[in-house]
This record gives structure tokens, C-alpha cells and sequence, in this order.
């Protein structure tokens, strides 16, 4: 395997979590992935080969996901996203009853605010580095993470609060 | 001066952890939540959402890779013929080695090593000749934030590596050095176990195709084992059986493969300049001198 081939291959668990941040199903952030991939063999010529390849496929992911959110809407038309999670089961414990509200609540934020928190609170990227792969100004970025933390606490405040809750794969 | 106001902003970056890199301004906050419970309950909120978002994602890295993924890297047509492609290649390698040695008996020269390994096949033995395993009685005495990744710079590209953890095979970090060589920055990790054998490992970043497998070459009581796999090469030097040397380093470039803990954070460039190369010791990062001068002085 060659050298840029070896360092994009470690990085496809990141990948496939930052993807889930993005596409609450998994075989579509599979696809996702999948596709991000495909793009970055084909264009790994045009690497700069400057800083770090996993910003480069950060960048890349999220710009497949933009590209596919057209679709995606049609796809859904006006429902609500709710109607797509799975079916609710009860919560097993309290461990699973957490992060099953704080993924269901990440996934009712819009995609602008939802993908700066996945790559700076997932993935532990500097609110720079985060800004860079968005391609957003580094005060637009810290403006989006700012609502969208805010919506997260009330949503997630919220859904803790209800009777039944929804299980996340 | 007036304390700056402590805004919304201050309060999340300081949750997601990123104020470490701004000290004063990680005071001021410490200071504000001090005063005010308010901040300091919002503070703690944000900290828990942080806390449950990683640890709701956390799962997928241990996933296993789905098939289509791997297969984008790596064609099922090429992963099928690889195997007898890599024997064709060792076959040329030996042949290689052998016309080599011929010429080098021929005209009175040492066989080089394969590769790029070749500079850290040497460092490696003479580092295993220097400090033989009894250097390391006593066990492990790990030094804490050891463990942080190794992180190069080197023709632009970034590149981070976890140290490999080795303790289901019972052998510990004990002391990490980088140098500065003719062909790069290297760094060195040695390892203990609680029999007091220990070993080095030498990894250097390289920019170039072709992965030599894991080979072994023993020198007198010495086994190196090395090989070069994508951007690293990496040579394990000690005086311990030659199978144990192959077996530790099979384990050693699987872990390598595998992606980092941390961020892949942009290291400082080293700069370099000709005075400067051959034998400099230096640290992956200033801060973290200190932290090595402890460890070493009982090694070295």
C-alpha cells in the first residue's frame, strides 16, 4: 500500500464517526465514507501534501455531504426528522438513556450547527482547524458552535425529561 | 487591569478543552466560575454534553470496517494477487541481496541493509549493543504523559502515531528520545517487562512506496527486526530471542497501523540546518524535555 493510501486507511474509524455526527443512519454514513474515500484515491494527486490528511478527508467527507444533502432533502420532503429514528425502546440503563438523548438532540440541530459540533466536540478539533475543513470564517464558526451547544443543553434537557425514549444504534 | 468579560464562547472552549493552549485566559475563567455559580453550573453543563457526546460516538472507532471501505483502498483484484506479488518482490530482494553481497566481497565493502531501514537497522544495534536488557532491571518506571503521541513534520506532511501499547504482551513504555539524523528525525521508544527484558524501537518517517515485511538480522547476541510499512520505517533492536524480536514486531506494526488516539495535531516544524544533524538529541516538543531528562538519566 502506498504511503498516502497507509494514511488515509487509518483514518476510516474517524471517518465513520465523524460521518455518523452528520448522517444519523449508519449505512448512510457508510456511503458516506465510501464515497469520501473513492473521491480522495481519485484527487490524492491533488493533495497539497501540506499539514495533516485527516483535515484533508474531514474537508472532503463534509463536502460529499453537502453535495448529497439536495438529495437527502427531496428524499425526507418536509417530514420531521423524528420520523426517521428507529423505533423507541426503553432505555436500559443510564448510560444508554444518556447517549441516546444526546444523539437524538445532535440530530435535530441543522446541519451548519451540527457539523461544527462533531468535528470540535467529537473529534477534538481546535475551533481553527474545525473552521479550516468547514471552509467558514473562524467568527462564523465559533457564532454556529454557540447556538448550536445552546440548542443542544435545552434539547438535551428536554429529552431527558420525556418517558420514552429513543434507542440509537 | 480589569478582568476581560467571560462570554459564552470562553465557557465552551474551555469545556471542549481548548483553552490549555491559552493560559491567562484559562485563569480568567477559573477566576469568573470562582465567583459566580451560575457560570460555573453552566460550565458543568457544557462539560457533561462534551463528555456524553464522546462517549455516545466513542463505539464506532472500534467498529469493524466494512468490506466495500477496505476494498476502496485496496481492490479485491490487487488484495488477491498481492500476496504472490510480495513474494515475488522478497524473491528479488534475495536476489538482490545476494548479487550485493557478491559485489561487496567482490570489491571489499559492507552489504547494505534493505531499504531505507538500513540507517535504522544501525542505530538500533548500537543502541542494543550499549544498553543490553540488564540495563533496565528493575522493570518498568513509566514516566507520565510518555504515552502522548509522536508527532513529525517532515516534507510538509503531518503525521501522529500512538505509541504502541504492548501491555497484553507485558511490556511497558519506559523512556522515548527523538534524534536528529542524516535522514530525519527519529525517535526511539524503549520498552520493559517485569522480567526486566526490554527493547528499543526506532521509527523514522519516509516518503516513499514500497513496504518491505517484517525481516530479522542478528548481529553476535543482537536481533533486529525491521520494516518499512507506508510513511514509516521502523527497526526493534534487543538482545531477546530473534522469534520473540519477529513476534513483537508483528504486534508493533499492526498497532502502528491503526489510527491514533489524539488529534492529528499540527507538530512544530523542526527546523534543521547541517550544524545541527547527526547525533542531537532533541524532544518532540520543548515542554515535554523535562519530562524525558528524568527518564533517561536512569537509562543512560
Amino acid at each position: 500500500m502506498d504511503e498516502v493510501k497507509w494514511l488515509i486507511a487509518r483514518e476510516i474509524p474517524r471517518l465513520r464517526r465523524y460521518a455518523l455526527t452528520l448522517e444519523r443512519d449508519p449505512d448512510a454514513a457508510d456511503d458516506l465514507v465510501q464515497d469520501t474515500l473513492e473521491r480522495a484515491i481519485r484527487k490524492r494527486h491533488l493533495w497539497s501534501r501540506r499539514g495533516s490528511v485527516r483535515s484533508w478527508l474531514y474537508r472532503i467527507l463534509y463536502t460529499v455531504f453537502l453535495n448529497k444533502r439536495p438529495k437527502r432533502l427531496r428524499e425526507q420532503g418536509e417530514l420531521c426528522l423524528n420520523e426517521h429514528l428507529p423505533p423507541s425502546e426503553p432505555a436500559q440503563q443510564d448510560q444508554r438513556l444518556i447517549c441516546s438523548n444526546i444523539v437524538t438532540a445532535l440530530h435535530q440541530l441543522p446541519d451548519d450547527q451540527r457539523a461544527p459540533i462533531g468535528l470540535t466536540a467529537v473529534e477534538g478539533l481546535s475551533y481553527e482547524e474545525a473552521a479550516d475543513v468547514l471552509g467558514i470564517p473562524i467568527g462564523t464558526l465559533r457564532s454556529r458552535l454557540s447556538r448550536g451547544r445552546e440548542a443542544l443543553r435545552h434539547l438535551f434537557v428536554e429529552q431527558q425529561e420525556k418517558p420514552h425514549l429513543r434507542r440509537v444504534k | 487591569m480589569a478582568d476581560e468579560p467571560i462570554s459564552k464562547l470562553d465557557l465552551l472552549a474551555y469545556a471542549d478543552g481548548l483553552p490549555d493552549r491559552d493560559p491567562r485566559r484559562k485563569a480568567m475563567v477559573d477566576k469568573a466560575i470562582g465567583r459566580s455559580p451560575e457560570l460555573a453550573e453552566e460550565l458543568a453543563s457544557l462539560i457533561a454534553q462534551t463528555a456524553a457526546l464522546r462517549r455516545a460516538y466513542a463505539p464506532r472507532l472500534d467498529d469493524p470496517i466494512p468490506e466495500r471501505l477496505s476494498a476502496v483502498l485496496e481492490p479485491k483484484d490487487a488484495r488477491h494477487y498481492g500476496g504472490a506479488l510480495r513474494a515475488a518482490l522478497l524473491c528479488l530482494i534475495m536476489l538482490g541481496s545476494v548479487a550485493a553481497g557478491w559485489f561487496g566481497a567482490q570489491f571489499g565493502s559492507d552489504v547494505p541493509e534493505p531499504g531505507a531501514a538500513s540507517d535504522l537497522v544501525d542505530r538500533a544495534y548500537d543502541h542494543a549493543t550499549e544498553y543490553p536488557t540488564a540495563a533496565y532491571e528493575g522493570g518498568p518506571d513509566a514516566t507520565p504523559g510518555m504515552t502522548r503521541p509522536v508527532s513529525w513534520l517532515a516534507n510538509g506532511i503531518s503525521l501522529t502515531l500512538d505509541p504502541p501499547d504492548l501491555s497484553r504482551l507485558g511490556y511497558s513504555l519506559v523512556s522515548r528520545k527523538s534524534f536528529l539524523s542524516e535522514d530525519g528525525r527519529v525517535t526511539r521508544l524503549t520498552y520493559a517487562n517485569r522480567q526486566g527484558q526490554s527493547f528499543a524501537l526506532f521509527l523514522r518517517p519516509r516518503w516513499k512506496s514500497g513496504d518491505i515485511e517484517v525481516n530479522l538480522t542478528r548481529r553476535g547476541d543482537v536481533s533486529v527486526a525491521y520494516w518499512l510499512d507506508g510513511p514509516v520505517a521502523s527497526a526493534l533492536a534487543s538482545d531477546i530471542s530473534g522469534d520473540e524480536a519477529l513476534s513483537l514486531a508483528e504486534a508493533i506494526r499492526q498497532e502502528i497501523g491503526k489510527p491514533g488516539s489524539a488529534p492529528d495535531r499540527e507538530p512544530t516544524p523542526l527546523h534543521t540546518s547541517p550544524a545541527t544533524l547527526s547525533e542531537n538529541i532533541v524532544s518532540d516538543t520543548p515542554v515535554l524535555e523535562n519530562n524525558l531528562q528524568g527518564t533517561s538519566k536512569t537509562i543512560q
